[in-house]
């Protein structure tokens, strides 16, 4: 059986697009344990008929790996990913147009001794005459297999495929001549060192074999990259000064050194008038204008903000009439009253449903995401907005989740992907929740519908209701700021936020990849948050329909559902969620807010919107009948206007969604995390709010 | 000529990169091992407002680094 072929490449250099072209649409994303990044598995046919896997990796700039992403791609180099221990051959995807960048990554893997073939993207956009004159003279300087590729043209995917066969079948192999040894011999006793510090678990097992010089570049490269790691380890490395200025020496000169060889390689080699960038630069200095560029920006991303409301709320409800429908169906074949159909319709069904009303969102986000990546606009928009997120902690690519979050948090959480620093996406995935969701609007609407109305307009003019919405809004925003300066202070993103971004030039994005990226999204969180989603459904579906001494079937309450079923007057008090509202009673007493609230807010930690259904039945109204002045009328007894407000700051600041819970627990890989997110946002959204009501009270506004 | 410091440098300057002053901080290898060695020809672009980001060509390419980063890079601009 022949081993994985792995695919390789810079950043934009087209190795997706061309990955999806020599595997078709039967990829599908591999995780690995311990990270949270993946890499995307297919396979390719040899014309022998064996299928042989092909892994693509995510893109790099070195084997010294920068992100989460590249160490991935290292990892999956020296065989240390779980299924992956070896591999046959690799294929090392470079633009025409960043020659010079993707021949220093190759330039690496010669030196360790790997067996390459070099696909060469985007020659489509060069003329004919270039790209021949170009390939010719590579191949001559390189000795090594030079393959031009373009993802339209299914002869060059053809020929790639019969030269990986050829090499894999040993009819051909590339002739790479003998390389002069790059670097001086390193200090023995600072290698040593080195060495003992980081130990032999730290070594790539290939460079541990190869020539001694490599492998003590590649001790050195990887201390480099760990760098904090060597003074956290039980035995810290004192090094003399004279170590350290020779360790800052030959930092500068082994990319020096390579970056001659690369030189040496395109000798000949004219690179030309490139079409694409010179318009990519005239698009530019429109794009990129102080002025023009941040309004382009903001015009574009309140596009698609819209979009996302307008689209992804219909296509949500017909999914959710569509399985309400379908759970109606089932439901009547159960047994009226009985707890299996209970259990069917009012979890299940309503668990799918949930999970459902989120693709739409998370369909959409991605496809404009993907478009805007995919265009080679994202980068911009890191380069316009990286200095002002930067003062909180977060950086440019912080902008698309943290906007994505005023329509719901989860796709923004998988949103944060984008952003390379790992501690930077751990702080902007902590702190996008606590921006105003389109789930928290219905809860307002009841509050300040009910409640701040009948007040006159300040100064004859502001609405109070209005100046309500905008308050919460600021107050989320403010919120998420504060919390991702204090995150990052803790956290310390400084020495990782300091980015470097390559602008690639304008393309029209690849429909195929773009859609497959869609498509990876909507299956990733189906697997990995859906199932929370539909689990928690049931869990709090039990909350509601068990007491203490078992079901309760008379008086079954369904403050998830429509309430067609629902009795009303029926008392929750005894089941488990009437508990709990009764358990947390005190810390809502400072607030001047009772169970009953409790209840609903343990029954909005499926979908904060679920709280307006649920006050509904928690006071024995029916909630279908379109008429909700009696839920207004039995509100407004309950809850007075200085209350009304803090429950207003605390569902704007608190953790009430189970779906988000799960998103951050899928995208850190641990529970530790969305643990931390509840118990900053809820304990910051209680503090607030109580504090809030004792000074109201104190100011005599209770 | 003088060396300054690259994030000194006014957008449309073109020169040479010089020296690195951490070779080693890995963010600043990193840029390194993109390109931005020692004798790289480059053109600042442009600045963001507020110190953000600085975009350089160096040759087809188009790297912004930050401009904390740019401090780290001593040019010589041509005349």
């Amino acid at each position: 059986m022949t081993l994985p072929i792995l695919l390789l490449g810079n950043q934009n250099s087209g190795k997706t697009t061309l990955f999806n072209a020599l595997t078709g649409l039967n990829a599908k994303v591999a995780n690995y344990p311990g990270v949270t990044v993946e890499a995307r598995i297919g396979h390719i046919t040899r014309f022998t008929g064996e299928k042989v896997q092909i892994v693509d990796l995510p893109g790099t700039y070195s084997l010294i790996p920068a992100s989460e992403e590249e160490e991935l791609t290292v990892n999956a180099l020296f065989g240390r990913l779980p299924g992956l221990a070896d591999h046959s051959l690799i294929v090392i995807v470079i633009n025409c147009s960043e020659l010079r960048r993707g021949l220093y990554l190759y330039s690496q893997l010669i030196e360790l001794g790997f067996k390459t073939v070099i696909a060469l993207s985007m020659v489509d956009q060069r003329s004919d005459a270039w790209s021949k004159a170009t390939i010719a003279t590579l191949q001559k300087n390189l000795g090594a297999l030079v393959v031009p590729v373009s993802a339209n043209d299914k002869k060059s995917i053809e020929r790639l495929i019969a030269t990986i066969d050829s090499v894999l079948a040993g009819a051909l192999r590339p002739q790479i001549k003998e390389q002069p040894l790059l670097f001086k011999p390193l200090l023995p006793t600072l290698v040593d060192k080195l060495t003992l510090a980081l130990g032999a678990k730290s070594l790539p097992v290939q460079a541990a074999q190869s020539h001694d010089l490599i492998k003590n570049h590649s001790v050195y490269n990887y201390c480099l990259s760990k760098r904090w790691r060597l003074n956290k380890t039980d035995a810290p490395i004192a090094f003399s000064t004279q170590e350290l200025q020779a360790l800052d020496h030959l930092s500068a000169e082994i990319p020096e050194e390579r970056f001659k060889r690369v030189d040496h390689w395109l000798l000949g080699v004219k690179t030309g008038y490139d079409p694409v960038r010179a318009k990519s630069d005239l698009m530019d200095k429109v794009l990129l204008q102080p002025l023009i560029g941040p309004l382009f920006l903001l015009a574009l991303f309140v596009v698609m903000l819209q979009s996302l409301f307008l689209l992804a709320q219909p296509l949500a409800d017909i999914m959710g009439d569509g399985i309400s429908y379908a759970g109606g169906v089932i439901g009547e074949l159960l047994p009226a009253q009985s707890m299996i159909r209970s259990l069917v319709v009012d979890g299940v069904f309503e668990g799918v449903g949930s999970i459902l009303s989120f693709l739409p969102l998370i369909a959409l986000l991605f496809l404009f995401l993907a478009l805007l990546e995919d265009s080679g606009y994202l980068a911009r928009a890191t380069f316009l907005l990286d200095s002002f997120l930067k003062r909180s902690g977060l950086c440019g690519r912080s902008l698309v989740p943290m906007l994505s979050a005023f329509a719901c948090a989860v796709p923004a959480i998988m949103a944060a992907r984008t952003i390379g620093s790992r501690k930077i996406r751990l702080v902007t995935i902590l702190v996008t929740p606590f921006l105003t969701c389109s789930a928290r609007l219905p809860v307002f609407g009841l509050i300040v519908g009910t409640l701040f109305s009948a007040y006159p307009p300040i100064f004859g003019v502001v609405d109070v209701g209005a100046l309500m919405f905008l308050g919460m809004y600021v107050l989320g925003l403010v919120a998420s700021l504060t919390a991702a300066t204090v995150l990052s202070k803790i956290l310390k993103t400084d020495e990782s936020q300091t980015l470097a971004i390559e602008l690639p030039p304008y393309r029209w994005p690849n429909p195929a990849t773009v859609l497959k990226r869609v498509f990876d999204r909507i299956y990733l969180f189906v697997r990995d948050v859906g199932t929370v989603i539909l689990a928690s459904t049931i869990v709090v579906w039990a909350l509601f329909r068990f007491e203490p001494y078992g079901a309760t079937p008379s008086h079954a309450q369904n403050a998830m559902a429509s309430s067609a079923d629902a009795h009303a007057n029926h008392d929750l008090s005894h089941s488990y969620a009437g508990i709990i509202g009764h358990t947390i009673e005190p810390l809502l007493t400072p607030m001047g807010l009772d169970w009953q609230i409790g209840v609903g807010i343990i029954a909005s930690l499926l979908a904060r919107e679920v709280f307006v259904s649920t006050m509904a039945v928690v006071y024995g109204l029916q909630t279908d009948t379109g008429d909700d002045a009696r839920l207004k009328l039995a509100f407004k007894n309950h809850v007075s206007p200085l209350s009304g407000f803090c429950l207003l700051i605390f569902f704007t600041l608190s953790m009430q969604c189970i779906s988000t819970m799960a998103a951050t627990k899928r995208e850190t890989g641990s529970t530790i995390w969305p643990l931390l997110q509840f118990f900053l946002m809820t304990g910051s959204g209680l503090l607030l709010a109580i504090a809030a009501h004792q000074i109201g009270s104190a100011l005599g506004f209770a | 000529m003088q060396e300054l410091a690259l994030k000194n440098l006014a957008a449309g300057t073109t020169g040479y990169i010089s020296r690195c002053l951490s070779p080693a901080r890995a963010d600043v290898y990193r840029l390194l091992e993109m390109g931005l060695c020692r004798g790289a020809q480059f053109t600042i672009l442009r600045k963001a407002d507020f110190l953000g980001m600085i975009e350089l060509a160096i040759g087809d390419s188009r790297l912004c680094i930050a401009n904390e980063l740019a401090d780290e890079f001593l040019a010589v601009p041509h005349t």
